[in-house]
């Protein structure tokens, strides 16, 4: 009997200490060897890349029956080792959902509704393994490629309905097609794996776990438009996608699939560049500096990167998941492709989620999937089991969709229909307590932080627009400020230069689209005012209120009856511990 | 091709752009980042038009078949206003007693756009830098951050015109501000002081430094003898300020009003000048047989000294050890004319009114010391002829003095780019066939005209000489040396005319007339040959004995610093 | 661009380290880009020492002060900052008695706030010298920091 456990050790399993639990599994199954080989059972510990379910991490999976176990501690290590000498399932690190336990990872909810195709290696091979790579189709596409002509390859893209993964959603055939038509013999191909959006990490979780298939990807780009060069550009907060991406880099220069002459038809190298910290590096023109080793600021467009790019030649950059589709693209067909998806764009969507779930983590759907299948079928809902009121994707240049339209599709067109966005695919749960105003906010901080401040619209109009939800947060506001922020939002969006400024608009245009009740609870409704956990229970808040609506112990955390409030302030002004915050 | 601006059909040539097309046929679109001679960064996005439906920026947008633009609609306006209302919000707001707020162009469109309520909060008094705002640790300029719209051109001139690279873009976001390498006073970095970067800034973020309260007060000092001397490009520039067109030619009014603020003497630089060409026409000579490092260099303009000082010091010995007219006439007024007046040097003052600021450095060089005490751009004496009353376009016509104020034409064609070249070989040409030819023409010039290649064969020897504006192509004259005999180099372009110093708007439009004003100055002009200048020949004869004499070399010729070697040193203690 | 300038710059890009690396290597090799060595490549590889400042100004990476000998970096993505990465900012302060981009006397430590680090997941995340700590609060994070500080032998800090 041969027992194969898949370990994760991608960067968030890491975090949970995955790699110590492995250290001991080891240790304990040597240890007890005798045991295991009087019984005939050979156990093979393999680190693979990202399972999935990071929020319940450390994840394993125990084969040949696909046993998912989650939440791994160092002392479960024991549990798991008795566990697998007595052919039984360790019942207590079996993942659970209300109350019922899942043994079969395909049985379990978060798997059993996502469709994983670009994800179908990850977390099943050893990262780094060109052998396990080989035997789980890997390089099929690109010999699959390779029989065609270049032309063909582009018309495949086509009809494959690929749309570009990194947020724009921009048909990957025209984008190659484009620099196939340029006229010059030297030609980049770019991997933006950039990944700035917070929230959004499975760019990360394919370099750490399938890198090959995007290197195939690129591969099979190289042929098809004439580019003998690339650039992976990854983020430097992502040190372990990086080195893989190096080390896989490495490899399949070593076993002759990068270099010159690849199966005589395609010459190519790579090289891995990291970022320096710039969310703006994401913009294509700004990313094309920064390779140049400039300062990432971005620059008028036309000339198109495909027309003009590193070093004034053309180039083509595409996201980490773009090369990936590609791959899967030519290994299973673009007609099988284009049918995962819908009318208007083919493939799965991968999704990152983080927020107010019960399961958290990478998922992968067919486009044009339910949003509320994804909450609630795969993530289980609430995880504080409020009620979920708004989702939030594509990052801080996203958009919201309220809860009214969780039924909505998962596609480029009716995510833009409402002035959302899928973006990269992240998406955050927000439940009833959260303030949309202040997500708001939050995402104006972090853009006028990021932006690089070249133009007047971006630099001064997102400092002028949270100026403005600031305001209407901290109930100074009235409903010209409404109308200031509506046009200032116009103008930022029409006059910036870049993506950066003219994206920053969407979520405020979101946020006045559905949740304008909470601006109006701002502009003119009462304050209201929580005791957060700073409170040291001083007393004087309780002393000082007019109408005695504060309660507490001596020394310990008090609490304001809000019926009885009458939102005057005098708690707020009198607490010297900022304990008490203002809504 | 066709396109409609403003509901009107207009046929243009291939390759403008919507604001190249919208300024040929009379529309004024704002900008404050366009450069008309560097590529368009279209960041500062006041320049946006309608084109077909949407907001553009025209400097940026290439015309094609069949466009439709509007430049003058509400949605056009509204884009605009907004614009300026952010950038005033966080903007020093010191517009009444700013000494540039009349060439200020953001105060010029707040008018024009009627800007009157700030709807934003003002944000000018949340510095987002943490270092100092102002920096005037040099003569030439100030740097005023708070002032600052960061539109870029400062650096982009810096960087590309120049290649000197003493500004850079530091920062991200708000934050992002044009700096020196660690904040560091400009006058500690490689800056040239050329000036580029001054009149190019659309506020009043870089001025030049005042010297006009000093000069007043030397002026009401009875214990002083003040003279002035006037560079050419003055005399064609400063009618601009009081409203005469461009390229008039002011020269006895200029002299008229220095008298009426009450100089003792008013004299020329061209006088200067002349006397540069005698002592560089016979050292260019002297170097052609072979005493000294060919290719010679210029060395007028105190920019250039300076880059060469910093960049390329191992060809310090191709400069000519000539000083600048400025500084020449400086050392003759304080020995020469002190001596013929009676006077004690310490009881002269000079004042140069100069083009340049690069001027206010070089009057303060060590080796100089105290030759020329004061230096005055001109959109300084204009700004001290407006606080007079000094109604200029109505003075009468006046005269320079003796005999500093003599002149030739080849004395007055310094101003423009060339200038120096063509009157140095007049004289070189002149001393050796004793014919006089007056004009040299070129065989080659580069694309953007900054680059242009002659030669003229004199008793059989074939000299090669090159006019080079701008410093970055000065750069690829170091590519070939051997090619050449005699370069001249102007960082400004178009020459001095061009200055750093010279009346807001400075445009190649303007440049032009100023340069066509200059050569009909020389037209006009009895004595074309410098070395023909009767005074010049009587400070020879009573003073100098000869050129390139032993006097001649102590009060003329000058010395220079390897720049870059004090660097490296302090930097690595080599 | 002629094509001299053109091969050189295409072998500089792909075969040599870049100037970004290079900046990269430096930063963590100290921990920030000293002036001396800044200056040094700027000699080495001629290109003008401001050109080196703006990029050290541009990208969050850079710092141009040394810090501490453990840089906490707070993450400030999303998810993080929505499960109350604030509380966790507070508990640095009360047992270090730092702000955001401040150094604790002793020099053992510096609070930063990084870019969404990826492992959102697990918010609210810190990481302490290139080790992630996920799922935090308050105590924990306190608790983190001291036990480091015992690991340093250090005196509690007042």
């Amino acid at each position: 009997m041969k027992y194969t456990l898949r370990i994760c050790g991608a960067t968030a399993c890491r975090a949970s200490d995955s790699l110590a639990v492995m250290d001991k599994l080891k240790q304990l199954i040597e240890e007890r060897k005798q045991e295991f080989s009087d019984k005939g059972i050979d156990v093979e510990i393999k680190e693979v890349g990202c399972i999935g379910l990071c929020g319940k991490g450390p994840l394993m999976v125990v084969e040949p029956c696909s046993i998912l176990y989650t939440n791994l501690k160092v002392k479960d290590v024991e549990t798991i080792v008795d566990s697998l000498l007595n052919h039984r399932v360790a019942e207590n690190l079996l993942y659970k959902r209300d109350n019922q336990s899942f043994e079969k990872i395909n049985d379990v909810p978060y798997y059993k509704y996502q469709d994983r195709f670009l994800l179908r290696r990850c977390g099943v091979i050893e990262p780094l393994s060109l052998r396990e790579y080989i035997e789980n189709d890997g390089f099929k596409g690109l010999k699959r490629a390779l029989e065609l002509n270049p032309e063909e390859v582009i018309n495949e893209l086509l009809k494959s309905k690929l749309r570009g993964r990194g947020g724009a959603g921009f048909p990957t055939g025209l984008k190659w097609k484009f620099l196939r038509q340029a006229q010059s013999d030297v030609k980049f191909l770019v991997c933006n794996a950039d990944e700035g959006d917070p929230g959004a990490f499975m760019d990360r979780s394919l370099l750490e776990s399938d890198p090959f298939a995007v290197i195939e990807g690129m591969l099979i780009g190289a042929y098809a438009t004439g580019a003998k060069k690339g650039f992976i550009y990854v983020r430097e907060e992502y040190p372990l996608a990086s080195q893989r991406i190096k080390q896989a880099i490495k490899i399949l220069r070593e076993n002759g699939y990068l270099g010159e002459n690849i199966f005589n038809k395609v010459s190519f190298d790579i090289k891995v560049v990291e970022g320096a910290g710039a969310f703006v590096c994401g913009e294509e023109t700004a990313l094309i500096k920064s390779i140049e080793g400039k300062r990432g600021q971005p620059r008028v467009r036309p000339p198109y990167p495909a027309e003009r790019g590193i070093l004034g030649k053309p180039t083509n950059i595409n996201n980490v998941k773009t090369y990936a589709s590609v791959t899967l693209i030519f290994e299973k067909g673009a007609e099988f492709f284009a049918n995962l998806g819908t009318e208007n764009s083919g493939g799965t969507v991968v999704l990152c989620l983080s927020g107010d779930l019960e399961d958290t983590g990478i998922i992968e759907v067919k486009m044009g999937t339910p949003l509320k299948t994804v909450l609630y079928d795969i993530a289980g809902g609430s995880r504080s089991k409020k009620e979920l009121k708004a989702v939030q994707i594509g990052g801080p240049l996203g958009g919201l969709v309220p809860k009214e339209l969780f039924d909505i599709a998962l596609d480029y067109d009716s995510l833009k229909e409402i002035g959302s966005m899928l973006g990269s695919g992240g998406l955050i749960a927000l439940n009833q307590d959260d303030s949309i105003l202040k997500l708001v906010s939050f995402f104006l901080d972090f853009l006028r932080l990021e932006s690089c401040g070249q133009c007047t619209p971006c630099r001064e109009g997102v400092v002028q627009l949270k100026k403005i939800i600031d305001r209407i947060i901290n109930h100074n506001a009235n409903y010209e400020d409404l109308d200031l922020l509506n046009k200032l939002s116009d103008y930022v969006k029409n006059n910036s230069l870049c993506g950066l400024g003219q994206g920053t608009p969407n979520v405020i245009e979101s946020s006045l689209r559905f949740f304008i009740n909470e601006y109006e609870q701002k502009i003119s409704g009462p304050v209201i005012y929580t005791i957060t956990d700073a409170c040291i229970g001083c007393h004087v808040c309780a002393m000082n209120c007019p109408v005695q609506a504060i309660e507490g112990q001596p020394k310990e955390k008090h609490f304001i009856d809000q019926s009885k409030c009458i939102h005057c302030g005098k708690c707020f002004e009198v607490c010297k511990f900022n304990a008490i915050t203002k809504d | 091709m066709k396109v409609k601006i403003n509901g009107q059909e207009y046929e243009f040539d291939n390759g403008l752009t919507v604001l190249e097309a919208c300024r040929k046929i009379g529309i004024k679109i704002p900008t404050f980042c366009y450069h008309e001679l560097l590529e368009p960064r279209a960041v500062c996005r006041l320049c946006v038009v309608e084109v077909d439906g949407k907001l553009r920026t025209s400097c940026s947008t290439k015309l094609k078949e069949g466009m439709n633009i509007v430049t003058n609609s509400e949605k056009v306006f509204d884009a605009r206003r907004t614009n300026l209302q952010l950038l005033i919000a966080d903007h020093k707001q010191e517009c009444l007693s700013c000494n540039k707020s009349t060439d200020c162009k953001l105060f010029e469109y707040a008018n024009e756009y009627e800007i009157e309520e700030i709807p934003f909060e003002i944000l000018s008094n949340e510095n987002p830098t943490e270092k100092q705002d102002v920096d005037d640790s040099s003569y030439a300029f100030i740097r005023d951050l708070s002032k600052c719209i960061k539109c870029g051109k400062c650096v982009q001139v810096c960087s590309e015109l120049q290649t000197v690279n003493a500004l850079t873009y530091a920062g991200r976001g708000r934050s992002v501000r044009p700096s020196t390498a660690y904040e560091v006073p400009i006058n500690q970095t490689e800056c040239v002081f050329c000036g580029q970067c001054v009149i190019n800034c659309p506020t009043c973020a870089l001025e030049e430094k005042s010297e006009t309260d000093e000069v007043v007060s030397i002026l009401n000092d009875k214990d002083y003898i003040v003279a002035a001397q006037i560079a050419p490009s003055v005399r064609v520039s400063i009618g601009e300020e009081f409203g005469l067109p461009a390229g008039e030619i002011s020269t006895g009014k200029l002299i008229t009003a220095l008298r009426m603020l009450g100089f003792d003497y008013v004299f020329d630089t061209q006088f200067g000048a002349d006397l540069t060409i005698v002592e560089e026409a016979n050292e260019l000579i002297k170097r052609l047989e072979g005493n000294g490092k060919l290719p010679m260099f210029t060395s007028c303009c105190p920019a250039w000294v300076k880059f060469v000082e910093e960049f390329y010091p191992e060809h310090i010995e191709n400069l000519s050890s000539c000083k600048s007219p400025q500084q020449m006439f400086g050392a003759v007024f304080k020995t020469y004319f002190a001596k013929k007046i009676g006077k004690h040097p310490e009881q002269l003052k000079l004042v140069s009114i100069m083009p340049c600021i690069a001027k206010k450095e070089e009057a303060r060089r060590y080796e100089f010391i105290e030759d020329v005490d004061f230096v005055l751009t001109t959109r300084e004496l204009a700004r001290l002829l407006k606080s007079y009353g000094i109604d200029f376009a109505k003075l009468k016509e006046g005269s320079f003095d003796s005999p500093l104020g003599e002149s030739s034409g080849a004395g007055t064609i310094f101003g423009l780019t060339g200038g120096v070249c063509q009157a140095a070989l007049r004289t070189v040409n002149h001393l050796l066939t004793n014919q006089e030819k007056l004009e040299f023409e070129f065989s080659n010039v580069s694309e953007d005209g900054f680059l242009r290649e002659g030669s003229v064969e004199i008793n059989g020897r074939t000299i090669r000489f090159a006019v080079v504006q701008t410093l970055g192509k000065a750069r690829k004259i170091f590519d070939n040396l051997d090619k050449y005999d005699f370069i001249e180099v102007m960082a400004c372009p178009g020459g001095c005319v061009g200055g750093g110093g010279q009346p807001i708007p400075t445009n190649m439009e303007i440049v032009q007339k100023r340069i066509k004003a200059l050569r009909k100055n020389d037209e006009m002009k009895s004595v074309r040959l410098s070395h023909l200048n009767p005074s010049i020949n009587k400070l020879y004869e009573e003073f100098l004995e000869k050129p390139l004499s032993e006097k001649a070399h102590k009060l003329l010729h000058t010395t220079y610093l390897n720049r870059k070697n004090n660097r490296l040193s302090k930097d690595f203690g080599i | 661009m002629d094509l001299k300038e053109d091969i050189e710059n295409l072998d500089e890009l792909f075969n040599k380290v870049s100037i970004l690396e290079e900046l990269s290597q430096v930063n963590k090799k100290y921990g920030y880009l000293p002036e001396k060595v800044l200056r040094q490549i700027s000699f080495e590889r001629n290109i003008p020492l401001s050109k080196l400042y703006g990029l050290a100004t541009f990208y969050n990476q850079f710092k141009l002060e040394a810090s501490g000998k453990y840089v906490i970096e707070v993450c400030e993505g999303t998810a993080c900052h929505i499960n109350h990465s604030s509380e966790l900012k507070r508990a640095v302060k009360d047992v270090l008695k730092i702000d955001v981009n401040q150094t604790t006397k002793d020099k053992l430590f510096t609070l930063r706030e990084v870019r969404c680090l990826g492992v959102c997941a697990m918010a609210p995340v810190c990481r302490i010298n290139n080790k992630i700590y996920g799922n935090l609060n308050y105590n924990k994070m306190k608790a983190l920091i001291k036990e480091i500080m015992k690991s340093e032998g250090n005196h509690k800090q007042e």
